[in-house]
């Protein structure tokens, strides 16, 4: 009875003590809103300095999948920015600061995302988050982003839950894959009419996403389509195989990890079905074609980013300068952390004081704004989304070669 | 039935490498009883390494694979002699948390020395093919199967009807005595990592051949090893095996019948029922604990 009366006291004890830690947490996030964040982010008061600017630094951060499954998409981006900086920092930085990007790893977690991007804003008190990679884990740390009105510019994040009203402090400047994969498909039906067509998609919002995009291409046109979901890691891809063999599709779409993608070719091909392929940007990646051109003959490939052999002077421009920081050829994920980069040192020279709500003033002022590696950037009161259209490529032999430069839904 | 035969035969070549697999992660534990959480990661040095010799350094294909082989029976035996053996009695879990980290360290390691990207691995018969009963066989399929049955058949024959395999027993019983009755006991430990090196190594670059290669690809398979050594008896010889390829099948049904995404929620689901559902005296409690 003792025992019984110590465990109702402890439980009590321990509830108020939750409840204590959830209101010193509320109150500590409220102060330090107040804090570091600032109040100017609803305006531009051009008086204020935001927070990680001093006479000689500007701190900008994000987080990346640098270590996991997702590492590679990372660490190339990663690179991307940090070459972008130094090349900016060695011409005399933004308005005579350097910029100093602090990159952290989410592992491709959610939850870790968040605690990291946390640790950015609360503890190094970056001014912004510059770009970003990986969808998940950055849709981890969006309601943080959000509530504590910190801009963030430019993340490789492709989702319907970004570019819209929802985030409003979420800058994209690449296409969802509800657009990338309606792109993708009405491409295909301008070339031909298959009569079943298959996805296979990472679950949950990605897959979802693809799928819906295919879905409004195909709407009305009496195609068929099949969607099997598939979680990374999967040791067995014979029953998606055997599924997609099954349904015949004469198109089989794709939006999975690149070993994940790899994999599933190879048993496609092991129980002798080869239908034609078309996949997501990350597979005009030279690390993908390099590896599993192969298997990849043939396949249709969304370009969120410029060729790297294209003519465009602002390509060769970053083809060249890239290669003088680093040394080596760019890949496409080092293109997008460059690009990255490129928009959020653009911000912060357009900004009119170095503070949040300046920056965000900023970029609602970008119109048509030419990178060179992204289609034409526009932001706006409202307008979140940046571009509206990728290009289409095709995987012939060990190369990418363009089949359109641009195509947009607006077209 | 041609579909149904494709999604078993799939199952069962996949099943068969999470048993051969297991198979190195039993003769460690009976004979050290000790678990490496890392196990995974030396086949993954076995294969990346392989890879990275004759893709990147241009070494024949046979040459990039015996070091890779070599290099995984080094860092198995190491990880051992290194780290599990000096270990203190009486510290249960310190050797999951040991090579918790060593898995880190191995991960962090090859990510460092090659890289962080996925690609492919020589194919080991997976482009021969031939139709039987409408379900397509390939080379890689035979070669899986075969090699775990005789691997697994040599195995049962060594530890059973060898002087050798009674030492191993008797080092596994009671190290004191074994050592006392002329055992070299610290030895044959060390071969006994030694072999199971050599297996992780064989079955990752199995893996690669259907798969790809990277610094993670093994994590899922050592999951499952484990999932079937716990489900059947870490103590135990055919038991655990069999459910490993059991697994393979119920996995790949699940997946085809309920959709890709149920694959792993069906694996756990599996555990859950099994314990609950099966004797005490049938599931080894102090596995059930550990695994």
């Amino acid at each position: 009875m003792r025992l019984k009366g110590r465990l109702v006291v402890a439980t009590l004890a321990s509830t108020c003590m939750l409840f204590a830690a959830g209101c010193g947490n509320a109150t500590g996030d409220s102060n330090s809103s107040a804090g570091s964040s600032g109040s100017s982010t609803n305006g531009c008061d051009t008086k204020e300095i935001g927070p990680g600017v001093t006479d000689s630094e500007i701190l900008v951060g994000t987080t990346m999948p640098l270590s996991g499954s997702g590492a590679a998409g990372g660490l190339g981006t990663k690179e991307g920015q940090e070459a972008y900086y130094a090349k900016l920092n060695a011409e005399g930085g933004v308005h005579g600061r350097k910029i100093k990007p602090i990159i952290l790893d989410d592992a491709y977690d959610p939850s870790t995302a968040q605690k990291q991007m946390r640790q950015l804003v609360e503890k190094e008190e970056i001014l912004v988050v510059s770009g970003g990679e990986g969808t998940p884990n950055f849709l981890g740390a969006v309601p943080y982003l959000d509530r504590k009105k910190v801009p963030a510019i430019a993340p490789y994040a492709p989702s319907d839950e970004l570019g819209g009203d929802k985030n409003q402090y979420v800058f994209m400047a690449t296409v969802d894959y509800i657009q990338e994969f309606e792109i993708l498909t009405d491409y295909v039906l301008a070339q031909e009419t298959p009569k079943k067509m298959a996805l296979v998609g990472v679950a949950g919002n990605v897959g979802d996403n693809a799928k819906l995009g295919m879905e409004k291409a195909l709407e009305g046109k009496g195609i068929e389509l099949l969607y099997v979901p598939e979680t990374p890691g999967t040791t067995d891809f014979t029953p998606i195989a055997t599924q997609l063999k099954q349904f015949d599709a004469e198109y089989v779409f794709l939006i999975l990890t690149n070993a994940d993608t790899g994999g599933l070719l190879q048993a496609m091909s092991r129980i002798g079905y080869t239908p034609k392929t078309g996949a997501w940007a990350g597979m005009s990646d030279d690390s993908y074609i390099k590896e599993f051109g192969a298997l990849s003959q043939d396949m249709l490939v969304a370009l969120e980013t410029s060729s790297l052999e294209s003519e465009n002077p602002l390509v060769k421009q970053f083809v060249a300068d890239f290669t003088a920081q680093t040394g080596k050829a760019p890949s496409k994920f080092n293109q997008l952390g460059w690009v990255q980069a490129q928009l959020t040192a653009e911000a912060l020279k357009r900004a009119e004081s170095l503070n949040r709500g300046c920056v965000v003033e900023a970029l609602e002022t970008f119109e048509n704004f030419e990178t060179g590696i992204l289609p034409p950037v526009t932001w706006g009161k409202g307008d979140r989304a940046g571009v509206d259209a990728v290009g289409i490529g095709q995987i012939k032999g060990d190369k990418l070669v363009v089949l359109e430069e641009t195509k947009s839904l607006q077209k | 039935m041609g579909d149904l035969g494709q999604i078993i035969l799939g199952g069962i070549t996949t099943g068969s490498l999470y048993a051969l697999f297991l198979l190195g992660v039993l003769i460690v534990f009976q004979v050290s009883k000790s678990m490496n959480f890392a196990y995974g990661q030396v086949g993954m040095i076995a294969a990346f390494s392989a890879w990275f010799f004759y893709s990147e350094q241009g070494l024949p294909v046979p040459v990039a694979l015996v070091i890779g082989v070599l290099l995984a029976v080094i860092v198995n035996s190491a990880i051992d002699f290194a780290a599990i053996r000096r270990i203190p009695a009486g510290r249960p879990g310190l050797d999951l948390v040991v090579t918790l980290g060593i898995f880190l360290l191995i991960t962090a390691v090859m990510q460092q020395l090659i890289d962080a990207n996925a690609h492919t691995f020589i194919s080991l018969g997976a482009d021969t093919r031939t139709e039987v009963a409408g379900v397509v066989v390939s080379m890689s399929d035979g070669i899986v199967i075969g090699l775990t049955v005789v691997t697994v058949l040599a195995a049962y024959l060594l530890l059973n009807r060898t002087s050798l395999g009674t030492s191993l027993r008797a080092s596994a019983e009671d190290a004191g005595i074994a050592q006392a009755a002329g055992v070299n006991v610290r030895a044959l430990r060390t071969a006994t990592w030694a072999v199971a090196g050599l297996i992780a190594a064989v079955v990752a670059i199995l893996v690669a051949s259907r798969l790809s290669v990277d610094a993670f690809y093994m994590t899922p398979f050592l999951i499952k090893a484990f999932i079937a050594g716990m489900i059947g008896g870490l103590d135990r010889f055919w038991l655990p095996l069999v459910v490993a390829v059991a697994l393979g099948v119920y996995e790949s049904l699940a997946v085809y019948l309920l959709g890709a995404s149920a694959g792993t929620p069906a694996v756990f689901l599996l555990i859950i029922v099994v314990l609950a559902l099966v004797p005490k005296r049938f599931v080894n409690e102090r596995n059930e604990v550990r695994a």
